[in-house]
């Protein structure tokens, strides 16, 4: 689940996935809202899932086990 | 009018005002201008709905505004992008109006937005002065909500 989510967000931000660390912040990855809201749609396209946006999920590990528990 | 009424009505405008002034900056800079509070609003009734749509006539009923207004929002919406109207698979008279992709990302957006609004006041605030709070606040809105029927 983490893989998917940094190769979305590699692909979103147009980086490596090395350059995406998981336990940072969005906004220190340079996130804005919109960018999450886009990103959390993406991902939610590509797994057939609903999720929230939430302050609670802000980094790659955080979101990836707030997915875990909806799936 | 003694003292303290007339600052906790100083206090009851002033802090409505702020909230709306707060509110319609975040989502100013959030929908990039393109959106007004009351779209925003609109694009959260609708998601709210059953199958996450709504006909004309329920928006305006749960916003407690007039079907017109409601019409004119909506074509507002889907001129821009944000909603579309469907028609009803059983009844052809039936108009829905449903979000789009990128309705559904503002609404997202706004929600996310009052979270961290509450969250910042929740560090404000300790444990028992939250739960005072949320008491005086309910009486309050129930207050209002009886005056205004």
């Amino acid at each position: 689940m983490k893989e998917k989510i940094v190769e979305i967000l590699a692909d979103y931000k147009n980086v490596d996935i090395s350059e995406i660390k998981t336990d940072v912040p969005f906004t220190e990855l340079g996130l804005d809202s919109l960018d999450v809201a886009e990103l959390v749609m993406q991902i939610e396209d590509e797994l057939g899932v609903t999720l929230e946006m939430s302050i609670k999920y802000n980094t790659v590990d955080k979101l990836a086990d707030y997915i875990a528990e909806r799936t | 009018m003694n003292n303290r009424m007339q600052e906790l009505n100083t206090l009851f405008v002033d802090t409505f005002d702020a909230i709306r002034q707060v509110e319609e900056k975040s989502l100013k800079h959030v929908g990039g201008g393109k959106l007004s509070i009351a779209e925003f609003h609109t694009l959260e009734c609708i998601s709210e709905g059953e199958d996450n749509r709504r006909t004309v006539g329920e928006i305006a009923e749960a916003l407690s505004v007039t079907v017109p207004t409601v019409t004119v929002c909506v074509n507002k919406l889907v001129k821009k992008g944000y909603a579309v109207k469907t028609r009803s698979e059983t009844d052809a008279r039936v108009a829905y109006v449903e979000l789009t992709r990128e309705g559904r990302k503002m609404n997202r957006l706004h929600r996310y937005f009052h979270e961290q609004m509450l969250g910042a006041i929740d560090e404000e605030f300790s444990e028992e002065e939250m739960e005072y709070l949320l008491r005086c606040i309910r009486r309050l809105n129930m207050f209002f909500k009886e005056k205004s029927e």
